[in-house]
């Protein structure tokens, strides 16, 4: 695929690390999976992100420890979804900025998935220094503006001629080591002509 | 053996991000594993970094108890298949920007994006069947 959400998230992801090198902004990321539904609670999700911030430091942050500690005097149980939430905005008040990726929304169960978003407009409502960025696939955009109201900027990506070029001339290259007779010049340049009047016309 | 695997590759993936810190470490696990008769806490006694092999196995089980779901494992997976160079029009529009560098309340939080409906997966079925001949070029 030339342009999946995920392609996208990850270079979001990893513009933002790069420009913020050596600045005490964390940049955590979640990928959301159709494979990995039965985890994909959302208090699982919330806690995978904190996996993250607990990762930052070399001693993991002690407002963690202490809350594992407690639950593991009441037997060792995981935590709920709303103290989850106040653990993670507790955990990330330190932080300069973080921002907050999730990638592919639409993966969650539906009925995790408003719990989720909630959840997520829970922390950038009271961590002034979130910012959340996700992508998902539009037929769920109805549901996302009933849970993230306020404060909502959305952006459309769509496949430019520039990316389609790239991708079928990588794509033509790799083919073409096993058989390097076979891929001529202008066999390349009449599959990508050909290819982009297509993907115009779309 | 009486390790499960999937014990195992957490405890490696926390290794590569950087919880077991030394290759030391690293070792020392795998020797654990290989061994039935031994628990983890003999294995560490014979070792002089008990103190530190004690807390990242407290490590461990805090992370697993914040959550089963490894996120950054696939990142790492996305990243080596994106190809240079394409989508980067993203990061060029204004309200990528002005997100990014939003500070307290003065711009949106939260950015949404979207695939736009008819190109995604429509355009790559018709793109798929029409490189077949050249081979797959789906991914």
């Amino acid at each position: 695929m030339i342009l999946t959400s995920n392609k996208i998230s990850s270079l979001i992801i990893d513009t933002l690390r790069k420009q913020n090198r050596g600045r005490d902004v964390a940049v955590l990321s979640l990928y959301c999976d159709y494979q990995a539904q039965k985890d994909q609670s959302a208090v699982n999700m919330i806690g995978a992100l904190l996996r993250q911030v607990a990762l930052r430091t070399p001693r993991i942050p002690s407002e963690i420890e202490s809350a594992f500690d407690e639950s593991k005097q009441e037997g060792g149980q995981g935590l709920r979804l709303p103290d989850m939430v106040k653990l993670f905005v507790k955990v990330i008040g330190s932080i300069e900025l973080v921002y907050l990726c999730v990638d592919g929304v639409d993966e969650v169960l539906r009925q995790h998935r408003s719990e989720f978003l909630r959840a997520l407009r829970q922390i950038t409502q009271e961590a002034p220094n979130a910012r959340l960025f996700l992508t998902g696939r539009p037929y769920i955009r109805g549901e996302l503006d009933n849970h993230l109201t306020k404060g909502v900027s959305v952006i459309q990506v769509v496949a430019n001629r520039e990316d389609i070029t790239k991708y079928l001339s990588q794509k033509i290259d790799d083919d073409g080591h096993q058989d390097p007779k076979l891929m001529t010049e202008d066999l390349k340049s009449n599959i990508m002509e050909t290819m982009l009047e297509k993907a115009s016309e779309m | 053996m009486n390790t499960s695997q999937g014990e195992r590759t957490g405890r490696s993936s926390l290794f590569q991000y950087g919880i077991l810190n030394t290759r030391a470490d690293y070792r020392m696990t795998n020797s654990v594993h290989g061994d039935s008769n031994t628990s983890i806490g003999n294995v560490s006694n014979s070792y002089n970094n008990t103190i530190n092999v004690g807390r990242d196995e407290e490590s461990l089980r805090i992370h697993e108890w914040l959550s089963p779901l490894e996120p950054h494992k696939r990142h790492q997976d996305v990243r080596n298949r994106r190809l240079d160079g394409i989508g980067e029009s993203v990061l060029q529009r204004s309200e990528f920007e002005s997100w990014r560098r939003s500070r307290d309340g003065l711009a949106n939080p939260t950015l949404l994006c979207y695939g736009a409906q008819g190109v995604g997966k429509t355009y790559i079925r018709y793109q798929t069947y029409s490189l077949e001949t050249i081979g797959d070029i789906d991914e």
